[in-house]
């Protein structure tokens, strides 16, 4: 195209963004209508659609980002989002930095899926991969029109500006540019499960063939779901630089809900596929999470719910977006309140059971994604009724999901140990024995090294009580101790791949589990203004300021630090934190020095300097990082290794990835927090006495401007005003709970993390017990409706096993899928 | 042309590409029942394995066996088992082709922007320059400077000309960014230093940043840099501590040279603060003028009596005439003494330096009627006589005259902002006199006083577009 039309690529992607709208609608419809007519070919040009379609979304995206690339400021979204003084990286990168640019991105994804699912499905039978080819259009249709009609990338100015308006620092930066993809990729992939679950519906059959064919595509979102809020969290860690790695703060919130409803889909899938039962609530889960990836895209992110002003200001988008979810979603759950009465439900399974342990799992999670979803909305949804403003922050969170999800993590441990349809439970409780021993000769140990907080030590024991599990059950699967070592090595080696996959899963969030506990209940920091020279001890280490110089990079200047950790007199590492100012954004940002032990980094952070020579410095032991990271990164290992289960293609997979999910894992961060440290010097109370009431005080309280930042991880104006309020009653002489309490009469309960029970909280407080009892009551309702076991008669056996000789597949028509 | 060519090509390979599932015959699929079905015969025989590695009882495998049955039974009952086939339908694959291909095409034409081509920076600034520069905006020709500059800048020198250049056209950030080439040239001269944090300053809007502080400290430590010392006294300012601020500048001033080119900004700044904390200006700065000591006399104290006040008063319209609201002022005080005559003189000199400007005039009318002097004086706008006098001026007169009249519109503006027509006369009355900061101030303040109404705010910036006025808030 360069050649021929040199000069006009930003206009061939904004027709090829048209041609992909018109080829949706089209594959949309032809193979609804082949359906009906009993046409193969109407059935088989959703293929070519799905391929059309994603070839030229991604001819759009090259052409904006070719705009972006070449500084085209005649496209109002590069004249809006871009720089010409900006680094090639981050002008590409600033594609997706933006609404218009992250809705192309994520239209490209989900005609990605489209395109691999006409290429690499073809072990779905036609008619159904042609109907959920339909319904993938279906989404496409109502989002290319929204992205042509109210946020076009390749909208034009007549005049162009002579530069543009540039990007916040804090996105320059790798972590960001690569966590929107992979979190959308995760979100978006969800599609597929809504398709397939919406084209069962339409077609009125969910069978474990069904099942087996929908798994490869679970698997690979979540996959990439758990990556992608790993890196936001990873960014946020690393880049913000006050250690902290999840704020439950609506956009991270919004990635986690998903994340929490797909782990449970991940398992009933496999109900489903093994036992044939749990169809409906499978179906349900499938159209849910997809329901709350869009809530997370378009609702959160965008901010067009965070406030009720956004909404106002742009209206048209707001109503056109409410309007393509309530269509969609609204759409799917009708269908499924129409179909799902005259679907088959049910195989029967006994409480105690496989199916029962993956049953609890889903009804643990999903009540679990209900407190995380009410605790993110309910906020949103009081303002937007009677205009009060409420905080819910970490220590709602805290009290009411941890449990559940804790609880659940445990469950996981037995779960691999039952055995379809009906288990032992004593046999459960003496193979469970091994494990439990093990956790509590953790904790004792880590008790007697003076790890003594009961929290953490509850933390750290689950974990290693779901990793032992987890490892003697691998051990039980290859015969050990029973075998001989040879046997049992060569069965490991024989072991299918969704076993591994299971193991893997399970162990990473073992990994996760005890890198959050071990992060949140000992992270160790000091914050103090030094001299050059000057040493602080912290969690046994000590960190000596030894300089401070100015430097300059590529488009900033920095001041950074020398710091010494040394333990026990032998150095450990030299950390160099820096402060940078980028002239053009006029904005400081804070790189962490950070050093990273197997048990922990030590993490250095430089401040403001204090105008004597004297540097605020903020350093923290941050035991288990490692692990946390590492815990993500294994757990999304574990559900690619499924994926490559050959008998994802065809056969069944006996066991697989069951979860448990992570208390922690948790993180991202899209939005923009406050930069660098928060503290100036010289506010700080000589007392350390007073100075630690002050700052336990303070993460109870929020920073007004910022998205559920406490005001002593905030370096706000406000943040700061109110940090000189707490300080001012406390040298006032005020006990802690005077001090709380002048506060809220003078902000209101708004400034509190954790929202006080009263009548307008009552719901907040008591949504987790009814989600629980929700929970218990659709555990129950499914563990009792049990379909007896079907008998068949002597000829209908021989006649099956005649079916099932048979292998009639005629697999030269089947493409290179096939089996 | 060319152009919709390529389109039409485009859509005729999809088109194509989308028609040819319609295209083929013969081709044949068996039916879904045999998917699934080879998906149990799978599960049937890992039950198999299972049990031969001991995994399950027998009677596990044979419960397991069966329920697999049932399915491979229900499945061969309700799905389709036989062998479907394509049919060529070239009426649909036609069909097909011209919607996707049509509808491309049309949505396009309807949505689409098919005259504007692309537009990349780098060839068009140089175009764009030119263009501007050749009509006569001195701003472009500065940036055509450092256009023609900044490729080429390798020494000191260059960069140190570049930065300055950029600094003329108040392009601060850019500025700082050459000023730290030249620092690093100059193997960080104190003096090129501390232009470079003045420049960062400016870029962060006359708020001096921490890293330019920094910087500064560093150039004092050296050479004892004056512009540096400056800069941390306004740091100082901007940190509240007013005094410390207030007693650096008087350290400066006193060890500068009275010529120095720094030392009316010092000046003003100390007569400035000397106002806000309320300091006697007579005794810091022995040597202040009489406009000076004006300027910083606390209206509010009646410290000094009436006749000084209104000669130094007198004293500082005389350095500075265009303060209408002083010759009002100083008219009351007369006015006040009984000093009629007087009165009425300062209105008259007052409306002398604003005869082109109306709203100024109808000010002074109104002063001249609440004060009681008043004498019937019909002053609204340029009176035919004026324009025809106009004609017949100097082109220094001529202009000095328009200035007057475009000041009077923008005090006028500034009470009255809801104004569009007054605004966007002013803007071009800017670019007219090519006082590009005047214009864009201009531009900046009418956008914000229509933040809340896009039609006119667009127009605002269409108008200053036109005119080459460069506009950062949009």
């Amino acid at each position: 195209m360069t050649d021929l039309t040199p000069g006009m690529i930003v206009e061939f992607g904004h027709f090829a963004l048209c041609l992909a709208l018109i080829v949706a609608a089209l594959q949309c419809a032809v193979p609804l209508i082949g359906l009906q007519r009993d046409s193969l070919n109407a059935l088989r040009f959703a293929d070519a659609g799905a391929q059309v379609q994603f070839l030229a979304t991604a001819c759009a995206m090259a052409a904006l980002t070719y705009a972006y690339v070449v500084s085209d400021f005649s496209v109002a979204n590069v004249a809006m989002n871009s720089h010409s003084g900006k680094p090639l990286l981050y002008k590409v990168t600033g594609v997706w930095a933006n609404h218009e640019g992250s809705m192309l991105l994520w239209v490209l994804m989900l005609t990605l899926f489209g395109a691999l699912i006409s290429l690499f499905g073809r072990s779905v039978p036609t008619a159904m991969r042609a109907t959920v080819l339909a319904v993938q259009g279906g989404i496409a249709v109502g989002f290319f029109a929204y992205i042509l009609l109210t946020s076009n990338p390749f909208a034009r100015l007549a005049v162009p500006p002579l530069d543009g308006q540039g990007m916040n620092p804090l996105l320059q930066d790798p972590g960001v540019a690569f966590h929107p993809p992979m979190l959308y990729l995760g979100y978006v992939g969800f599609s597929t499960a809504f398709s397939f679950a919406v084209a069962a519906l339409i077609r009125g059959r969910v069978d474990p063939a069904w099942a087996r064919w929908v798994r490869p595509w679970i698997l690979v979102a979540w996959a990439a779901l758990t990556l992608g809020i790993a890196l936001g969290s990873w960014w946020a860690y690393y880049e913000l630089g006050w250690g902290g790695f999840w704020f439950w703060d609506p956009v991270e919130n919004a990635s986690f809900m998903p994340w929490l409803l797909a782990t449970a889909l991940l398992h009933s899938a496999i109900v489903v596929e093994k036992r044939e039962a749990l169809q409906k609530w499978t179906i349900l889960l499938a159209i849910l999470t997809f329901a709350l990836s869009l809530i997370g895209t378009f609702l959160v992110r965008s901010g067009i719910l965070s406030s009720v002003h956004s909404f106002a200001t742009d209206p048209e988008r707001g109503v056109f977006i409410l309007a393509l979810l309530f269509l969609q979603v609204g759409g799917a759950l009708a269908l499924f309140a129409w179909r799902a009465p005259m679907m088959r439900d049910g195989g029967y399974f006994a409480p105690v059971s496989r199916e029962g342990a993956l049953l609890l799992n889903n009804a643990l999670l999903a009540a679990a994604t209900g407190v995380v979803f009410i605790g993110t909305l309910y906020p949103l949804f009081l303002e937007l009724m009677t205009v009060e403003k409420i905080t819910v922050g970490a220590p709602y969170f805290n009290q009411t999901f941890l449990p559940i999800f804790a609880v659940t993590a445990a469950v996981a441990a037995a779960g691999p140990f039952l055995s379809w349809k009906r288990a032992d439970l004593r046999g459960l409780l003496q193979r469970l024995r091994a494990a439990f021993a093990v956790a509590v000769v953790a904790a004792v140990v880590l008790a007697l090294f003076g790890w003594r907080e009961p929290l953490g030590l509850a933390g750290l024991a689950l974990a290693a009580w779901l990793a032992s599990a987890t490892l003697a059950d691998l051990l039980a699967r290859i015969g050990l101790p029973k075998v001989k070592l040879s046997v049992a090595l060569k069965r490991l080696v024989g072991l299918p791949t969704s076993a591994w996959g299971l193991v893997f899963g399970h162990m990473g969030v073992a990994l996760a589990i005890a890198g959050v506990a071990a992060l949140s209940v000992w992270q160790t920091e000091a914050i103090q203004v030094q001299r050059p020279g000057e040493t602080q001890q912290v969690a046994g280490y000590e960190f000596s300021l030894l300089d401070v110089g100015n430097g300059r990079g590529a488009n900033y200047q920095t001041s950074i630090a020398t710091v010494k950790v040394a333990r026990d007199g032998e150095t450990v590492a030299l950390l160099f934190p820096e402060r940078r100012w980028y002239p053009v954004e006029r904005q400081p940002t804070t790189e962490a020095g950070i050093v990273t032990l197997w048990h922990g980094d030590l993490y250095a952070v430089l401040g403001d300097p204090d105008g004597a020579g004297g540097w605020i410095t903020r350093y923290y032991y941050n035991p288990g990082v490692v692990w946390m990271w590492a815990g993500a990164l294994v757990m999304a290992l574990g559900a690619l290794i499924s994926v490559c289960d050959r008998r994802l293609r065809v056969g069944a997979p006996r066991r697989t990835l069951r979860p448990a999910a992570t208390a922690a894992l948790l993180a991202l961060l899209i939005c923009v927090p406050q930069p660098a440290p928060a503290i100036a010097p010289g506010e700080m109370f000589d007392d350390p006495a007073k100075e630690a009431r002050a700052q336990a005080i303070g993460k109870q309280l929020r920073c007004l401007v910022c998205q559920n930042q406490s005001i002593f991880d905030s370096n706000a104006d406000l943040a700061r005003d109110l940090r000189m309020v707490v300080r001012e009653r406390i040298e006032a002489g005020d006990s802690d709970e005077a001090v709380m309490a002048y506060v809220t009469a003078r902000y209101g309960d708004f400034v509190l993390l954790r929202p006080p029970v009263g009548s307008k909280t009552l719901v907040l407080w008591a949504a987790p017990l009814a989600f629980l009892l929700l929970a218990a009551f659709m555990a129950r309702h499914y563990s009792r409706r049990r379909r007896p076991p079907e008998a068949l008669s002597a000829t209908e056996r021989a006649r099956a096993k005649d079916i099932l000789a048979k292998d009639t597949l005629a697999k030269d028509n089947l493409g290179g899928g096939g089996s | 042309m060319m152009f919709w060519l390529v389109l039409a090509l485009a859509a005729a390979l999809t088109a194509l590409w989308l028609a040819r599932p319609f295209l083929l015959r013969g081709q044949s699929e068996s039916g879904e029942a045999e998917h699934a079905i080879s998906i149990y015969r799978d599960q049937r025989e890992e039950v198999g394995r299972d049990a031969a590695s001991g995994l399950i009882s027998a009677a596990e495998r044979d419960a397991a066996d069966q329920e697999i049955e049932s399915r491979a039974l229900r499945a061969a009952r309700a799905l389709d088992t036989g062998i479907s086939v394509t049919r060529r339908a070239p009426s649909l694959a036609l069909a097909v082709a011209l919607l996707a291909a049509a509808g491309s095409l049309g949505l396009y034409g309807w949505v689409g922007a098919p005259t504007i081509p692309d537009q990349p920076l780098a060839a068009r600034k140089a175009a764009l320059l030119e263009r501007r520069a050749a009509a006569g905006d001195r701003e472009s020709q500065a940036m055509l400077a450092i256009e023609r500059g900044r490729d080429e800048a390798e020494s000191f020198e260059d960069w140190w000309v570049l930065a300055r250049s950029y600094a003329a056209v108040g392009d601060y950030a850019s500025a700082a960014d050459a000023y730290r080439r030249a620092a690093e040239l100059s193997g960080d001269d104190p003096g090129v230093l501390s232009a470079y944090a003045e420049a960062m300053t400016l870029a962060n809007g006359n708020k001096v940043p921490l890293a330019a502080k920094l910087i500064f400290s560093q150039a004092v430590q050296q050479a004892n840099d004056p512009r540096a010392r400056y800069y941390l006294a306004l740091a100082k300012a901007q940190a509240q501590d007013f005094e410390g601020a207030l007693a650096d500048w008087l350290v400066l001033l006193g060890e500068s040279d009275a010529g120095a080119p720094w030392v009316p900004l010092v000046r003003r700044d100390i007569v400035n603060m000397a106002r806000f904390l309320k300091r006697d200006l007579a005794a810091l700065l022995p040597d202040a003028s009489e406009a000076e000591l004006a300027k910083a006399a606390i209206p509010v104290e009646g410290a000094a009596d009436p006749a000084t006040r209104i000669d130094r008063l007198a004293a500082a319209l005389e350095a500075e005439p265009k303060n209408w609201e002083g010759w009002i002022e100083l008219a009351r005080m007369r006015a006040e003494q009984g000093e009629a005559e007087e009165a009425r003189a300062a209105l008259e000199a007052g409306r002398e330096h604003y005869a082109g400007a109306p709203f100024v005039l109808a000010k002074f009318d109104e002063a001249s009627q609440v004060l009681g002097l008043a004498e019937q004086r019909p002053a609204r706008g340029p009176s035919d006589a004026d324009v025809a006098a106009a004609a017949e001026m100097s082109p220094d007169d001529r202009d000095a005259m328009v200035r007057g009249m475009v000041e009077g519109l923008a005090a006028r503006l500034e009470g009255q902002p809801q104004d569009l027509e007054g605004w966007l006369m002013l803007i071009r009355s800017y670019a007219v006199l090519q006082d590009a900061q005047a214009a864009r101030d201009a531009v900046q303040s009418a956008s914000a006083a229509f933040a809340g109404e896009p039609a006119k705010r667009d127009r605002i910036i269409g108008l200053a577009d036109s005119l080459g006025v460069s506009t950062e808030q949009r």
